[in-house]
């Protein structure tokens, strides 16, 4: 009798524990294809993650640690997490990881079968690295702060094109692309990136890479956006107000729109200096920006130099536009703490370019070029200045 | 028929033995009034261990030597000996205390900055942007 009480006992506790409704990720054994997750989208809910008994949805992973098929265990024990989605069973769905791979083991999400493949419209990492994601269509990235992401072979199939990017982060992204690509610009600018080829990669068929943005501190940066069915001629004002950090179209060369059109919060490095056809008064630019703009090429830029952001320090290069002026008024000189000043093709008259040198002698701290080789030859206190700014190290060029 | 030879591999040793870029660069003297010795100290240029820089204490002037070339469209890269310090494309004159190399083509200066071992860790290179165009417009 005793023992008949005792194994009543163990049967009521072994149905409490195995047949009552548990959330998934709370406890039991990984599944047995573990580390490799399936998804099918057209399987029931409550799967297991199996391929013979498959998650229905890219929710159903369990990021955490702890609970069963925890890629965050898995990773941390050096597994290869591959997670598989079915195709042509329309997953559509968005990924938002909460866990790292690692360098050695990255976590992969990939498709497999045959058909049309897998849509992620978004993927979310905020601080989450070394994922690769292959053979899937991805329309958004949004990696506000995820390093050593690989997204390969997941754009362009003639129905998906890779939408909208947005970091905050040093990636190491690259993108390769099936057939001729709908790709305006990539991630990587070839020298941060520890990948040997950064950049849109050619798989397949003609790949052309239209441009490049970089930027020298993401962590600032809100948002940056583009347009990938066209080529790279967006408007400046099309920017995102937001925009508080640093931007750097630096190989672009049809970008267009008024300076003045740059987003009012920009403070750091801003460079569009392959874009020829910007317009704009210099003296409209943001006046938080502090380091640096590069508009070399821009041909049509007006403005006095006195009116450049007064923080300005670093390289002003502003080398092809010919309609510059100068204003001793504008005292002082805004950019003093500038390293290097480049008007190469300004025309400056002869009374601009000796106010120029004696206020750049009497307030600058410049230490490299400045260069107003187009602009009238220095007389009088001109000259005087100029060599005094020669002696201290720095390289002229006047006319 | 010996002596032909010696001439022969004279001659070719002074068309070919001299690869770097050529000098361009014209040494011109200048003259600038400072306050006083201390004054002339803290310049750039007599910091230069090669300097000519000479200090008069009666005229209270500082004499030294620049180089300077153009007035044509050129590339010029300046240097110290050590590091690259500007690669630029440019019209007018430009005088520098620092060495400075005169050529027709960007890649006379690269070559240069490779025979010389220069440092080249400037921060922003604004002839990247032509160099690039120049290419691409070449593989165009």
């Amino acid at each position: 009798m005793k023992n008949y009480k005792l194994l009543l006992v163990a049967l009521c506790a072994a149905l409490l524990l195995f047949s009552a409704p548990r959330p998934r990720g709370s406890g039991g054994a990984d599944q047995v294809d573990w580390p490799n997750v399936y998804i099918d989208a057209s399987a029931g809910a409550g799967g297991v993650g199996s391929e013979a008994d498959p998650y229905d949805e890219l929710a159903d992973i369990n990021w955490t640690t702890g609970g069963d098929n925890s890629v965050f265990d898995a990773v941390a024990a050096n597994e290869d997490v591959i997670i598989h989605c079915l195709c042509d069973e329309g997953l559509h769905e968005q990924m938002m990881p909460t866990c790292s791979g690692s360098a050695a083991h990255p976590v992969t999400v990939r498709s497999y079968g045959t058909g049309a493949r897998p849509i992620i419209w978004a993927i979310y990492a905020n601080s989450q690295d070394y994922f690769i994601c292959e053979d899937l269509e991805v329309i958004g990235l949004w990696l506000i702060d995820g390093d050593h992401w690989t997204v390969d072979r997941c754009i362009n199939d003639g129905t998906q094109s890779l939408d909208w990017i947005s970091t905050g982060a040093t990636l190491d992204l690259y993108i390769t692309v099936v057939g001729a690509p709908d790709v305006l610009w990539v991630w990587g600018d070839g020298t941060t990136s520890t990948l040997p080829d950064p950049g849109l990669k050619n798989y397949g068929g003609v790949a052309t890479r239209y441009g490049c943005v970089i930027c020298d501190d993401w962590s600032a940066v809100t948002v940056v956006w583009g347009d990938p069915t066209s080529t790279i001629v967006f408007n400046l004002g099309d920017l995102p107000a937001g925009l508080t950090g640093a931007l750097s179209f630096h190989a672009a060369t049809a970008l267009t729109g008024d300076i003045g059109n740059l987003p009012a919060g920009l403070t750091g490095y801003v460079s569009l200096s392959s874009a020829t056809a910007l317009t704009g008064d210099i003296g409209n630019l943001p006046a938080g920006i502090t380091w640096s703009v590069f508009f070399s090429s821009a041909t049509a830029l007006t403005g006095d130099i006195g009116n450049l952001p007064a923080g300005l320090t670093g390289f002003v290069s502003l080398s092809s536009a010919t309609a510059l002026t100068y204003t001793s008024v504008a005292w002082p000189l805004p950019t003093a703490n500038a390293t290097d000043l480049l008007f190469n093709a300004a025309t400056f008259d002869v009374g601009e370019v000796n106010d120029m040198l004696t206020d750049l002698d009497a307030h600058g701290n410049i230490r490299g070029s400045f260069n107003i080789g187009s602009g009238a030859t220095p007389t009088g206190a001109g000259i005087v200045a100029k060599n005094n700014l020669i002696a201290k190290g720095m390289d002229v060029t006047t006319g | 028929m010996i002596k032909i030879l010696i001439a022969i591999f004279a001659l070719s040793f002074g068309l070919y033995g001299q690869t770097e870029l050529q000098e361009t660069a014209v040494k011109k003297q200048f003259t600038i009034s400072v306050k006083d010795k201390a004054e002339a100290d803290k310049l750039e240029i007599s910091k230069i261990e090669t300097s000519d820089a000479v200090y008069d204490d009666v005229k209270k002037t500082l004499t030294f030597s620049a180089n300077e070339v153009g007035p044509k469209m050129s590339w010029r890269l300046i240097h110290d000996g050590k590091r690259v310090l500007a690669l630029m494309h440019t019209k007018g004159f430009t005088a520098t205390i620092h060495k400075i190399l005169e050529a027709d083509t960007p890649d006379k200066c690269l070559e240069e900055i490779k025979r010389l071992g220069l440092i080249d860790d400037r921060e922003f290179k604004e002839e990247d942007i032509i160099i690039n165009t120049d290419i691409k417009e070449v593989t165009k």
